[in-house]
């Protein structure tokens, strides 16, 4: 069974995969409705065929099944390579017609174009970095460092931005997953590219003010949208949608600025390396003011509680001051021990976390079966507190910002992962980053 | 596709709740119906392990030997 806003997408999962389900449609939603309603919806009818709906289910059990013949459908890139030539403003139109842009304007991905962007990397055009999907829905569909050009001159990059953007096409992650509830992604840039390529993380990072931190992060979405085939309303079932997916809040880290060890380091890559670190989540809270009298650790903690602590995750985005003030005022000496303090001063009644939504569907199974500490956490009062952020690995601290202001971002999102850059650069000799216009930003300020 | 039942009578049907929330509330209501309109049906209501997008072999091999047939729900 599903509900019956999900009939079409059912239906299209069953005939893609060529297995001829048998689905039956209660209304949609049941989340939230009472005993009485959701007595109404089964003493109903299927809201699709009309039948009553426990009769439907019973002539499902004991009649033949119909052979309708469904194959697995070949998934193939629903898109040729080539169009045909046209007018600049007939194929704009064409791209944002055929849902292949993000609904702004593009840079027309002209052979000239992809042909030079692919200048940015040693790497042949059809070699295959990956293969992605947004939803289970769909076979994942293949793809090419060409194509992923294609999506990286369409977003407005150059050459010097493509082993970033590789980079995170390698990750085989999209950045707008299907998922109704519409995640938020953020994308960090670690290592010395960052400053070879000008990205901004300093004033403003996470403004819409520099090229690089702009088009790299839109341009994942726009892999997303191509390489994933992204279909609004058929393929991606964001009932809000997430306006962060625009550039999914693409910025270095401070890394001249900072107090701490960059975060790359503390996922085992070395200081020289040059990184893209991916995360996922829903919520951003600004911190709404300095740490004036009561302290960064103290309020984050407070504003931690708003939020699920789904398996433990959330991540803070700090101003470099914020760093400074926690590591010379409070002690915390490195961002494991800010970890560490958070993980164990955040308690919230155990009433708060079970009944949160998102608790309730991934986190009771493992309190059902017996995992700890989800099973104790279970079988305590409803006014007993515990501490839901349990895993101190799990929130992680960046450092992103210019020192206009000591204020931070608290999010629930989770580190997914991190991906080299360096793999993806020119040959040397024919490094793009030394043609670039952008020219170096040893300040990591820059902005163009 | 698994073969269809002559009838529900002296069957035992698996009702799934695949951990979309008001599902377990549903099946519940769903589980009651039956009861009061096939008595002569057996149901067993699961909670399926894990999230709604893990695999539950365990349950599944369970289904397979004591079950007769197996409603999923609720999508949404």
């Amino acid at each position: 069974m599903a509900t019956a806003r999900f009939a079409d997408y059912v239906d299209r999962d069953a005939r893609n995969h060529g297995m001829p389900l048998q689905f039956t449609f209660p209304p949609h939603t049941v989340v939230g409705k009472s005993r009485s309603t959701l007595r109404q919806y089964v003493e109903g009818n299927d809201q699709v065929t009309g039948e009553p709906l426990m009769q439907k289910i019973v002539n499902v059990l004991t009649r033949p099944t119909p052979e309708d013949g469904l194959q697995a459908a070949t998934r193939k890139a629903p898109w040729p390579r080539l169009l045909k030539p046209d007018t600049e403003e007939n194929l704009r139109r064409l791209f944002l017609d055929s849902g292949w842009t993000d609904g702004l304007p593009i840079i027309l991905p002209t052979e000239e174009r992809v042909a030079d962007m692919l200048t940015g990397t040693s790497h042949p055009a059809d070699e295959v970095v990956g293969r992605m999907t947004i939803t289970t829905n769909q076979e994942k569909l293949e793809y090419t460092v060409e194509k992923v050009a294609v999506n990286a001159v369409m977003a407005g990059a150059r050459p010097e931005h493509l082993p970033v953007i590789l980079a995170i096409a390698s990750t085989q992650e999209p950045s707008c997953p299907s998922s109704t509830t519409s995640f938020a992604r953020m994308v960090l840039v670690n290592g010395p590219i960052r400053n070879e390529i000008g990205m901004n993380s300093g004033v403003g990072a996470l403004s819409p003010f520099n090229l690089a931190n702009s088009v790299i992060g839109r341009a994942w979405t726009l892999m997303t949208i191509n390489l994933g085939d992204t279909r609004l309303g058929e393929t991606f079932m964001g009932s809000q949608g997430n306006n962060l997916n625009y550039n999914n809040m693409c910025a270095a880290e401070n890394e001249e600025l900072s107090v701490w060890e960059p975060f790359h380091v503390q996922k085992g890559f070395k200081p020289d390396e040059s990184t893209v670190s991916l995360f996922r989540g829903w919520s951003v809270i600004n911190s709404m003011g300095a740490p004036n009298r009561r302290p960064a650790h103290e309020e984050t903690a407070i504003l931690l509680k708003s939020f699920p602590a789904l398996r433990s995750t959330a991540t803070l985005i700090m101003d470099p001051l914020v760093a400074k003030h926690l590591k010379d005022s409070q002690g915390f000496t490195t961002k494991e021990e800010l970890s560490k303090w958070l993980s164990e001063n955040v308690k919230i009644p155990a009433k708060q976390y079970w009944d949160a939504d998102l608790v309730y569907a991934f986190m009771l199974p493992l309190a059902l079966e017996g995992v700890e500490p989800y099973a104790t956490w279970y079988k305590l009062p409803q006014d007993a507190t515990l501490a839901p952020y349990n895993e101190p690995n799990n929130i992680n601290v960046v450092v992103v910002g210019g020192e206009t202001n000591p204020l931070w971002q608290t999010t629930d999102f989770f580190y997914t992962q991190t991906a080299l850059v360096d793999e993806w650069r020119p040959k040397s000799g024919s490094d793009a980053t030394k043609q670039s216009p952008v020219g170096n930003c040893e300040s990591g300020e820059c902005e163009i | 596709m698994a073969a269809r039942l002559d009838d529900l009578n002296g069957k035992t049907l698996y009702l799934v709740d695949v951990g979309f929330g008001g599902g377990y509330e549903f099946l519940e209501e769903m589980q009651g119906w039956l009861s009061r309109h096939v008595p002569g049906a057996r149901t067993v209501l699961k909670r399926k392990g894990g999230n709604m997008l893990l695999d539950d072999p365990s349950l599944w091999t369970e289904i397979k030997g004591k079950g007769s047939a197996v409603i999923f729900g609720v999508g949404g």
